[in-house]
């Protein structure tokens, strides 16, 4: 009698949970985006006679249907708890959990060298076009190089996790030399924090990004650069004209993302105001937008990420400050960039930003040839250079 | 399909529940119906152009099966054999092996052109129970099936048709036609495919993740090379394990009763003892259908162990098109054939040394099995031959990363659930009793909870015998 009872009850609890489920996943619109993820939900699948013969449409479908489960963040979470907090597990979602600082895992499997040597040298080479160009019309250009967190914490990872001793050992002395040989100034942040006594805003505890304080101490070293040649100064006081402001919302970095948010330390994103401020116009990719480098959030306890700062990733964007006094300035780079422009506007009459991930409307060269940009800076984290995912078309 | 994929466990299994549970009992043909047209969706799910393959082959047998049986005289029984197993050997050899063949040629003689044939899943497992289908009829040890349904729901029927058990049609037949579908087997199958389930993505999928990193790996040191190597034979374990065990549950639930295909191999004490209880349904197709009618072991010693050779190197060659899988059958042959004549009573003796020397032997195979190639396999087994021992990071972060399930690992390959099992069925408390009936299924949603929410955050979901 047990058993016919507990049969009952096993068969209708799966029963509900399926139904559940299979309901939730049909009738629930459980949104497009995966925030944690930081993807594209996948959608369901239109059948076609190809797509059913080859069995794309059966793999499309799971896709789908794995993608819109119910509570699918609850459950992401939940196994991620169990991984850190029960169960311990030094890695986590690819991030390494420590007591105080979250890092990314790096694989065991390195590029092969000589493959990391040739993407190097396609890399330097774009560097040498950019170069060119700006030199023809007799423009400056800084190269600027900041610490990925890898590099910057090494210290932190348990000593049996890899390191990417293949950016130390190859990739950072070669390019450096070969910046020397090129006749590009090159402006290396590692080397500069390491003077500096490696100080905590260069990198971040929760995020692969720079502080703000770290965006405005690259940014300051990049006008003492520019300044110490002929041409138009940039503008930039020094730190008691500027307000630096410790947002109250969590901050949602990269790597915490990864595990759902379930760390958060005590860093908060900074926001850094001149104390007499520029106004501006911003265009994003062409179009007037809010004159605004700051995306707030709602309230202060929802979760903030990087994209902060600038309001994310754009294409091309135009800040106008109408001081013809100054320099044009050209950053271009990936996310990196996002945390200076924020304060870089300040210090020149237009600023011109790129995100080579994602501007499609000409290559950088063209760009640099049709706007001649006093200033041309470029920003790249050390782990990025010899991988060329995100050296767009230069 | 997978078993272990959202579309089966939310859309797929439940709407099959639904609809063949609506069918009265007594309608048995038009359940059987719904059987074999969800078994056709289920196979076609991954490219519908297969299930032509698939539909010829259950053409074929049942042809095969008619006209087998309609003959008296022996000649002619035997032809229609002979163009039967001809005819699914060829499709087996064309869609499986014609690359491997072409290859071959063309190192020899240069110019061929090489075949590149997509491979059609399950194709090594419905050809095999097509096979021991008519063989059997030939015997006269199964009764021709005249109905093209039912050999059709036999060959495609979704618990075991693309990993296996390979079930025999003397297993099956009698169910087809009269089986009981009750509440408490209904139940105990749905326990059993939570249990495989939870298996699979637990486990298999868990060791997959440390072996296909260290099989990967560019600086293959001493000890990464073992933690890959044991990572393998616990992943080809409880890969294959799981899905015989969802298999199972889903003939259970249906009425059907598979054999088991797994008897806790790696307690075994010899080779000849893990052959016994690794992937069964298979090694004993090979007993009934290639070594028997070859003499067996009923003839001379020089015989005994050609025999021995030719079905184990068909065994390997069974499972991958490639040296390295004829290697592995060779391998396990040499060591059969050792036991058999050498030292075999010496390992009942000393059953504990016979364990480590089976481990070993089971643990080198597998890395011939999951090498790319034979070069790779002795590259790897070199690796893990070499001295000094080193202390290398990659492999003590695949040891502390995986902490939980290195211990499940040893666990679960030990019969620690059957013992316990076995223990509280004796036992006259209210307790036993209770854990016999409520535990064991709060223990199976348990288990199935933790591997739906592998499934739910995982996207690394491969199955071994998916190859053959």
């Amino acid at each position: 009698m047990q058993k016919k009872i507990s049969d009952i009850l096993l068969i209708i609890l799966l029963a509900v949970l399926t139904l559940y489920i299979s309901a939730s996943i049909v009738l629930v619109d459980s949104g497009d985006i995966s925030f944690y993820e930081n993807r594209d939900l996948s959608k369901m699948p239109a059948v076609s006679k190809e797509s059913v013969l080859d069995g794309s449409f059966g793999n499309a479908f799971e896709s789908w249907a794995s993608d819109h489960t119910p509570k699918r963040d609850a459950v992401l979470k939940l196994k991620a708890a169990i991984d850190m907090f029960v169960l311990k597990r030094p890695v986590v979602n690819d991030i390494v959990v420590t007591d105080d600082i979250l890092l990314p895992y790096n694989s065991f499997n390195s590029m092969a060298t000589d493959e990391q040597q040739r993407r190097l040298g396609v890399f330097i080479e774009e560097v040498e076009k950019v170069q060119k160009s700006v030199s023809e019309y007799g423009g400056k250009f800084v190269f600027v190089t900041v610490p990925s967190q890898t590099v910057y914490y090494s210290s932190s990872y348990p000593a049996y996790l890899a390191l990417r001793s293949d950016v130390t050992d190859v990739v950072i002395p070669r390019f450096k030399a070969e910046m020397q040989r090129i006749g590009v100034t090159h402006l290396d942040m590692l080397e500069k924090s390491k003077d500096a006594g490696n100080p905590d805003y260069m990198s971040s505890k929760t995020d692969h990004h720079y502080s703000m304080h770290g965006a405005v101490y690259t940014w300051r070293s990049v006008v003492d650069v520019v300044n110490e040649s002929k041409g138009k100064s940039l503008y930039f006081p020094d730190d008691s004209a500027i307000d630096y402001t410790e947002l109250k919302n969590p901050y949602l970095g990269s790597r915490n993302r990864k595990i759902m948010g379930l760390k958060y330390n005590d860093e908060r994103l900074v926001r850094a105001e001149l104390k007499e401020p520029v106004p501006f116009e911003r265009y994003n990719n062409g179009s007037l937008g809010a004159p605004l480098v700051y995306a707030e959030p709602e309230d202060d306890t929802s979760p903030v990420a990087y994209t902060y700062y600038m309001g994310g990733d754009f294409g091309n964007t135009v800040i106008k400050t109408h001081r013809e006094e100054l320099p044009d300035v050209l950053i271009y780079g990936a996310s990196f960039t996002n945390a200076i422009e924020s304060i870089a506007y300040s210090s020149c009459d237009e600023m011109h930003s790129i995100d080579l991930r994602s501007y499609n409307e000409s290559t950088l060269s063209e760009y640099i040839k049709e706007h001649k940009p006093d200033v041309v800076v470029a920003v790249f984290d050390w782990s990025n250079l010899a991988t060329l995912d995100e050296s767009g078309k230069f | 399909m997978l078993f272990s994929s959202t579309t089966f466990l939310a859309f797929f299994l439940p709407l099959l529940i639904l609809i063949y549970f609506a069918v009265p009992r007594k309608l048995r043909s038009v359940r059987n119906f719904v059987l074999l047209a969800f078994s056709l969706v289920f196979y076609g799910w991954g490219g519908a152009k297969y299930l032509l393959l698939m539909l010829a082959s259950i053409a074929i047998n049942y042809f095969g099966g008619v006209l087998v049986g309609a003959f008296k005289s022996t000649k002619a029984r035997k032809l229609c054999l002979f163009i039967t197993v001809v005819l699914n050997l060829g499709l087996l050899v064309w869609f499986k092996y014609a690359g491997f063949f072409t290859e071959i040629l063309n190192s020899l003689f240069g110019g061929f052109p090489v075949l590149k044939i997509a491979l059609p899943i399950g194709i090594s497992f419905f050809t095999f129970q097509g096979l021991s289908y008519v063989v059997d009829v030939y015997r006269n040890e199964a009764k021709v099936q005249k109905n093209p349904l039912y050999l059709a729901l036999y060959i495609s029927l979704f618990p075991q048709l693309v990993a296996g058990p390979i079930v025999r049609y003397t297993t099956v037949d009698e169910e087809i036609y009269t089986r009981r579908e009750s509440l408490s087997e209904f139940s105990d199958g749905v326990v059993r495919f939570m249990f495989g389930f939870g298996k699979k993505m637990i486990l298999a999928n868990s060791a997959a993740e440390i072996a296909d990193a260290a099989f990967a790996s560019q600086n293959l040191s001493m000890s990464l090379s073992w933690v890959g190597a044991l990572a393998y034979t616990a992943q080809i374990y409880f890969d294959f394990s799981a899905y015989s065990d969802m298999a199972i549950g889903l003939g259970k639930m249906f009425g059907f009763h598979f054999l088991e295909n797994f008897n806790y191999p790696y307690i075994a004490k010899s080779v000849t003892d893990f052959w016994r209880r690794w992937h069964i349904s298979l090694s004993t197709w090979f007993r009934d259908y290639v070594y028997i009618p070859l003499g067996g072991n009923r003839c001379s010693r020089s015989r005994h162990i050609l025999n021995l050779l030719v079905v184990w190197g068909l065994t390997g060659f069974w499972h991958g098109a490639s040296w390295n899988f004829i290697a592995w059958g060779l391998w396990f042959a040499l060591f059969l054939i050792m036991e058999k004549y050498l030292f075999g009573s010496f390992l009942d003796k000393h059953k504990v040394l016979g364990h480590i020397y089976t481990m070993l032997v089971v643990v080198f195979g597998w890395v011939l099995f999951r090498a790319e190639t034979l070069s790779l396999a002795l590259e790897y087994a070199k690796a893990m031959l070499s001295m000094p021992f080193d202390t290398n990071g990659q492999a003590l972060y695949y040891i502390i990363q995986y902490w939980p399930e290195w211990i499940l690992f040893i666990l679960c390959s030990m019969p620690v659930c059957r013992v316990l099992k076995d223990k509280l069925s004796k036992s006259d408390s209210f307790f036993a009793k209770f854990l016999l009936v409520w535990g064991v299924k709060a223990f199976a949603l348990t288990v199935f909870a933790l591997g739906y929410v592998k499934l739910v955050t995982g996207s690394f979901n491969p199955f071994i015998y998916f190859r053959f």
